[in-house]
């Protein structure tokens, strides 16, 4: 249950923590649009390098980058077999594409939230669709609802193994014939839809009783700021994506 | 002998900046029909011993050893209630040791009943009960597994003075009719009062292991503080009046 560690922090206190979490936000939606202009061999697998670089540079062991998102390499495994085996020419070459989209978009969703605190990724939703708030969009809102949701995640996941284990005790079995396997997960999903509303609730009545929502713009503590490294970092940056476009462009 | 621990340590997560020692060199032997306490302070490493028992938990070196059905009963069983009435909900456990629904439905009034909890609350819905009536039900819910061995973590934990004792009471009354009893706690009192044998983690060590009675020595006192306990007080106000 505690493999699925998608959405928690990992304090390994590489350099790619310290980077400034909008613009890290930026680099990962570059990355993604990275994966969708490369189309051959040479250019998915210059996105393998550099991603699998990130990953040396952050500090985070290769295990719990993948342990966080084990459970959905499967189902891009058996896509790609669904492309291959649909398309008629150059099968290989779509089930690869498809596969390391797929991988690659997981992975790097996974190193932001592996090095990037939930705050900071609130912080930097706001700041990096602040501009939103000329059309009356809560920006500071929604990047709350998110900074949340992110919160919530490991302390689900902590309950959800409590419950398992308890159930478990009582001789719960996960692995049986189907009508029993689906007593056992309502059996898990009852009390952990139940507490997950009590939560919620409580966390309201503690928000309000703090007067959240009534006062002025709320302040930080931490402000972001752009440093050294950051530039250093939106260099390299940079210099991969356009590397990435020249492969497209030179190579096809 | 039904449980034996042989030199058991437990890391959680190893090899991750998140490792930890929880358990170090753990040496353990319950007898049949003993009543244990397992005293420690938050973080020493309580719960990951008792979910050793039933083997939730394997240990990272050392061997376990237990005879006889396990069933633990763990802090706030009062939150994983599930079924849409009491009676159901208690029955899961006997159902999934491949009883029939009439024997299951048998235990869980037998359960029910030693629980102290009366037949109109049968077909109540878990979540409209008090919480001291859930967690009855939820203790229901593993004493109808009749298990040889009970395991219970933090069982008085946020209950009031009369549920505490009643419960308290009953844990004496299946210990004497030949059940295996070990609670958690860290009130010392309890631990006095209530069970003849004594376990003391500091820190995944076990400080001390032996007979309540002999426990609460001055010489001990040292090695009960260190652990962040306190000695049993003979009477509290009169403590504090001191
Ligand atoms: N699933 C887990 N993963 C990592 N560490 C854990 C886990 N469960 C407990 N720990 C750590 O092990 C130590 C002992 O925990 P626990 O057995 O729950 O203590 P207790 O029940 O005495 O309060 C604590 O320091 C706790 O933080
Ligand atoms: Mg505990």
């Amino acid at each position: 249950m505690r493999d699925v560690t998608f959405g928690r922090y990992y304090p390994s206190k590489g350099p790619l923590h310290e980077l400034n979490a909008a613009l890290k936000l930026l680099f990962l939606v570059l990355y993604i649009i990275s994966l969708f202009i490369s189309v051959s061999y040479t250019g998915l697998c210059v996105c393998i390098i550099f991603i699998f670089l990130c990953i040396i540079v952050s500090r985070v062991p290769f295990k719990s980058v993948l342990r966080s998102f084990r459970s959905m390499i499967i189902l891009a495994f058996v896509s790609s077999v669904i492309v291959c085996l649909t398309h008629a020419d150059n099968g290989a070459l779509a089930a690869f594409t498809v596969f390391v989209r797929l991988t690659c978009a997981l992975c790097v969703s996974a190193l932001l939230t592996l090095t990037t605190t939930p705050s900071e990724v609130a912080d930097g939703i706001q700041s990096s669709l602040s501009f939103l708030r000329v059309f009356h969009i809560p920006v500071q809102d929604i990047a709350l609802s998110v900074s949340i949701t992110l919160h919530f995640i490991p302390v689900l996941q902590e309950e959800a193994e409590k419950i398992y284990n308890a159930q478990k005790s009582r001789g719960a079995d996960f692995s049986g014939n189907l009508a029993k396997k689906a007593s056992s997960v309502v059996s898990i999903l009852v009390p952990l839809f139940a507490s997950a509303f009590r939560r919620a609730g409580e966390l309201a009545d503690s928000m309000e009783s703090r007067c959240y929502g009534s006062g002025p713009e709320r302040t930080r503590l931490h402000s972001a700021g752009i440093h050294e490294a950051d530039v250093l970092a939106s260099l390299l940056f940079a210099s991969y994506f356009l590397f990435t476009i020249s492969v497209r462009l030179l190579l096809w | 002998m039904v449980i034996r621990f042989d030199n058991v340590s437990h890391i959680y997560g190893p090899g991750t900046l998140f490792e930890k020692k929880a358990l170090s060199g753990i040496n353990l032997c319950v007898e049949k029909g003993d009543s244990l306490c397992i005293c420690g302070k938050t973080g020493s490493g309580k719960t990951t011993l008792i979910k050793h028992i039933n083997g939730l938990l394997k240990p990272s070196s050392g061997e376990v050893k237990t005879e006889g059905f396990a069933g633990l009963v763990f802090q706030f069983p009062e939150d994983q209630l599930f079924a849409p009435t009491v009676i159901e909900d208690v029955m899961f456990g006997p159902l999934n040791m491949g009883k029939s629904r009439g024997e299951a439905r048998a235990a869980a009034e037998e359960a029910l009943a030693r629980a102290g909890m009366e037949s109109q609350f049968y077909d109540r819905n878990p979540f409209t009960l008090s919480g001291g009536q859930k967690r009855l039900a939820a203790l229901a819910g593993v004493l109808a597994m009749k298990p040889q061995i009970l395991v219970l973590d933090e069982p008085t934990a946020g209950l009031d003075f009369r549920s505490s004792a009643s419960l308290l009471k009953l844990l004496h009354h299946l210990n004497s009719e030949g059940v295996t009893v070990i609670a958690v706690t860290h009130e010392m009192n309890l631990a006095r009062d209530y069970f003849s044998k004594l376990l003391i983690l500091d820190s995944g060590h076990a400080v001390w292991n032996g007979n309540t009675a002999d426990a609460f020595c001055a010489g001990n006192r040292e090695l009960i503080e260190h652990a962040g306990l306190e000695m049993p007080q003979d009477n509290e106000i009169e403590f504090l009046l001191r």
